[in-house]
């Protein structure tokens, strides 16, 4: 009898990729689609700086208002760039990588996230398709700011998160990497492994209290927690030993001053002589943040720390005595923070849009929708809140979808009430929302898509069984 | 070991990473530094036309040999510069023009000066850099008269 002879090896390789182009086609055209856009975005766009941009362009330079993150991100790909002489021009390379790497990274995680929160495939193709329709998210991806790279740590942080609870060995550490990487480039977030542990912990209470969860996740949470204090130990001690003050960046005395700066003037004089010097100087200077803290720094010959420390001080006793007034900023700041505009890519606008017509459509398209739901209150509390609740208590059966939903409602809420009650800010607010958007949008379509499905899944029933 | 062929290859990439940088370096050390002054330069002068774009400041950057200063102009009625910052160039590269100085006023470049060569008539000028050792390799950026500058991958002919 003759043999059946085995196939060849090269056979079985092409046999083998081509089973794998095939289970991962729609991701392929996907990644493909968004990197047509970016090469069309990027050939049309000129990087430029802003106040804050260049606060972060070199590592050794930074200010104690300012965390290491993104001047990390950007020293590594200058290191390359000074290694292998590649260009000279610096901000181009820097706006490349954001676009080419985190962008298509980013398009990979509205996807996988997609497919983890609804299992299609189809609709996590679609979703990944219009977050690159969404020129205020992509939009920033060619901004030397920090809002792309904070999305794509969120993502990732989100992620291997979850996978911890799949009982990846690498997660932990890998989660914790990233958490610690997303509050050192933006320190809102330094309260954000936190709220990933509460809400774990809210949404398992039984297995919480029994210590069945604690012996089978104890270890890998614990990790992960010990990294997140870890790296904000560190990076606190350097500053304590650089700068005289301990913690991860003085920039919450300045955002919160542009609160005081509505009623600074309330200043009632007479509990310490020293801080109502201070004031006086506060008051002088209109309630600037600083302005205030270049006449200490001229004046006085104050450290950083110092004046960060006076102004915290002046603050809190601002608030505290118009305390009122204080929470009267909160909606005005909360309207600027769910507000819906191009604010922050104007100046690239025009020349763009008129070298890509066809995108700019829709990315006109898309914003004419979404700043019709921002910025009406009902269907914006619908996004953000009536969805997002009916959504959560539909999938309560669904394990990880409830887990992931809760943890991402944590991540946005979180956000929103910090970016509210420490700053007020204006466009700044807007700013912040931009790495939550994805999600808010993303939580949006899941709940619309699954209940759609599960309708449409009980006519079908109901016709079978009629 | 039964490790999955995608995960062998991530850890072969990283060792040879490891093991490849090190020893690139060694071999690249000079260009590294010559490259990392000048984008440490350029970086700054964007930071500094920024800067007086938003505070309508003036600022001065005084190149030497070996380092360079930067200058704010303190609008007193004398009218005074103080020195904010000095930082010495990268691992041993020096720049031939020494003295070369510019100013930047409200986000431009207005003025160059340069004591050795006088006030500076010329559409454009290139401030050189080179690592001490070897004065053929050069690298720099290039200011035209009207403000406008771009830092150079290369630059040829005398230090």
């Amino acid at each position: 009898m003759v043999q059946p002879k085995d196939p060849p090896r090269s056979f079985l390789a092409r046999s083998k990729i081509l089973t794998l182009l095939r289970r991962h086609l729609p991701l392929i055209i996907l990644l493909f689609a968004a990197l047509v856009i970016r090469i069309l975005i990027f050939q049309n766009v000129t990087p430029m700086v802003n106040t804050d941009s260049v606060t972060y362009l070199v590592l050794r330079d930074l200010e104690p208002v300012r965390t290491p993150g993104y001047p990390l991100f950007i020293e590594v790909i200058q290191f390359f760039n000074d290694f292998f002489s590649m260009t000279s021009r610096y901000l181009r390379l820097i706006i490349f990588l954001q676009i080419f790497l985190l962008g298509m990274l980013n398009t990979y995680l509205a996807y996988a996230l997609s497919k983890l929160l609804t299992r299609s495939e189809g609709f996590a193709f679609l979703m990944g398709l219009i977050f690159n329709f969404d020129y205020f998210v992509i939009g920033f991806e060619f901004l030397i700011l920090t809002e792309t790279l904070t999305l794509t740590l969120l993502g990732l942080t989100l992620l291997f998160y979850l996978k911890i609870f799949k009982g990846r060995t690498l997660a932990p550490y890998l989660a914790g990497l990233f958490s610690v990487w997303l509050l050192l480039t933006r320190p809102t977030f330094t309260g954000f492994f936190a709220v990933l542990l509460g809400a774990t912990v809210l949404i398992h209470p039984r297995q919480v209290v029994q210590g069945v969860y604690l012996k089978r996740y104890g270890k890998p949470l614990a990790i992960f927690l010990l990294i997140n204090l870890l790296g904000i130990g560190s990076w606190s001690l350097r500053n304590k030993v650089k700068y005289d003050f301990f913690g991860i960046s003085n920039i919450l005395p300045y955002q919160l001053g542009y609160h005081t700066q509505r009623f600074y003037w309330k200043y009632k004089k007479g509990s310490d002589p020293e801080l109502d010097k201070y004031a006086q100087i506060l008051i002088e200077e209109k309630g600037m943040p600083y302005n205030f803290g270049y006449r200490l720094s001229t004046e006085f010959h104050m450290s950083e720390a110092e004046i960060s420390r006076v102004l915290m001080k002046l603050n809190v006793k601002l608030i505290k005595e118009n305390f009122r007034d204080y929470l009267n900023q909160v909606p005005y700041a909360a309207i600027d923070y769910y507000d819906y505009s191009w604010f922050w890519t104007l100046p690239h606008n025009k020349t763009l849009f008129f070298q890509i017509k066809f995108l700019a459509r829709l990315f006109k398209f898309f914003f004419n929708i979404y700043a019709c739901v921002f910025k009406n209150v009902i269907s914006l509390l619908s996004l953000i809140l009536v969805v997002p609740v009916a959504f959560i208590i539909t999938s309560r059966q669904s394990k990880d979808v409830f887990h992931l939903l809760w943890l991402s409602e944590g991540a946005i809420h979180y956000n929103f009430l910090v970016s509210v009650l420490l700053t007020n800010a204006g466009m700044n607010n807007l700013r912040f929302r931009v790495p939550l958007e994805p999600f808010i949008l993303l939580i949006f379509y899941s709940a619309l898509f699954t209940w759609g499905r599960s309708i449409f899944r009980r006519i079908l029933k109901l016709r079978a069984a009629g | 070991m039964g490790l999955p062929l995608g995960k062998k290859l991530w850890i072969a990439g990283l060792l040879f990473f490891l093991v490849a940088t090190p020893g690139l370096y060694f071999f690249r050390k000079e260009t590294y530094a010559l490259n990392k002054t000048v984008r440490l330069v350029s970086l700054r002068i964007f930071e500094y036309e920024e800067l007086s774009r938003h505070r309508v400041f003036r600022y001065k950057i005084e190149f030497q040999r070996d380092y360079y200063k930067v200058y704010l102009l303190i609008p007193s009625p004398e009218k005074r510069w103080k020195e904010i910052v000095m930082i010495r160039y990268e691992d041993a590269v020096e720049t031939s023009m020494s003295g070369f100085a510019l100013e930047i006023d409200r986000g431009n470049i207005v003025s160059y000066d340069w004591p050795a060569g006088g006030r500076i008539l010329r559409p454009s000028i290139v401030l050189r850099f080179f690592p001490a050792k070897n004065s053929s390799k050069q690298s720099g950026i290039l200011f035209y008269k009207n403000g406008t500058w771009r830092a150079l991958k290369r630059c040829y002919g005398a230090a």
